[in-house]
């Protein structure tokens, strides 16, 4: 499947990653803040992928690694999950609705730093199959 | 650019990402903890969605399929 390698981050710049942020802690009243030692490797992570074509491994990594950097003081999680999952709408909607929730749910896990390895199998097997 | 620019100069397809990305949040806002649970343990937290969904939606497949 061609089109899980593409410019996947391109349509989110790093204020759009804030903008999110910001929404989720208001919601919560939670403090919405950069962090003194996440907030510039991960941004740096993220500018430095946002013009290259990216697998679907590569972009749940770097979700992965931005969310353990921590750039804000609360709901990390949540925004790197949010943004993978919504990322992976548009790519998933030709897929059977089932596997396709399958797929969001194991990248969601991913990026959340909570993936099995028998989920990890189990995404393997599904982009092996997308690749036939 | 500043954040002002950033509101401006936005693409469509940014601020409709941006629009579904924070309605999808806020939707499994509470799976989630706040505090930055990865970056001290190594190891994440996210409160399991259950089947349920995963049955809707293949209730839903068997449903269309018989149709």
């Amino acid at each position: 499947m061609a089109e899980l390698v593409k410019n996947w981050l391109q349509i989110v710049p790093w204020e759009t990653v804030i903008s999110i942020n910001a929404a989720l802690c208001e919601a919560r009243k939670a403090l919405h803040k950069p962090t003194s030692d996440g907030y510039a490797p991960a941004k740096e992570l993220w500018e430095k992928n946002r013009s290259r074509k990216l697998s679907l491994t590569e972009v749940l990594q770097i979700g992965f690694q931005c969310h353990r950097l921590a750039p804000f003081c609360n709901y990390n999680g949540n925004t790197f999950v949010t943004i993978v999952k919504t990322l992976l709408d548009d790519t998933l909607k030709d897929m059977p609705a089932d596997k396709a929730h399958i797929l969001r749910s194991i990248a969601g896990h991913i990026v959340a730093g909570t993936v099995t390895d028998i989920e990890r199998k189990q995404l393997d097997s599904i982009l092996a199959a997308l690749d036939k | 650019m500043g954040f002002v620019g950033y509101l401006t100069d936005m693409t469509v397809a940014e601020n409709k990402f941006l629009k579904e990305a924070v309605k999808q949040g806020l939707r499994m806002q509470h799976r989630f903890l706040a505090e930055p649970i990865l970056s001290r343990t190594g190891k994440g937290y996210l409160k399991s969605e259950g089947v349920l969904t995963l049955q809707r939606i293949k209730a839903s497949l068997k449903k269309s399929k018989s149709a």
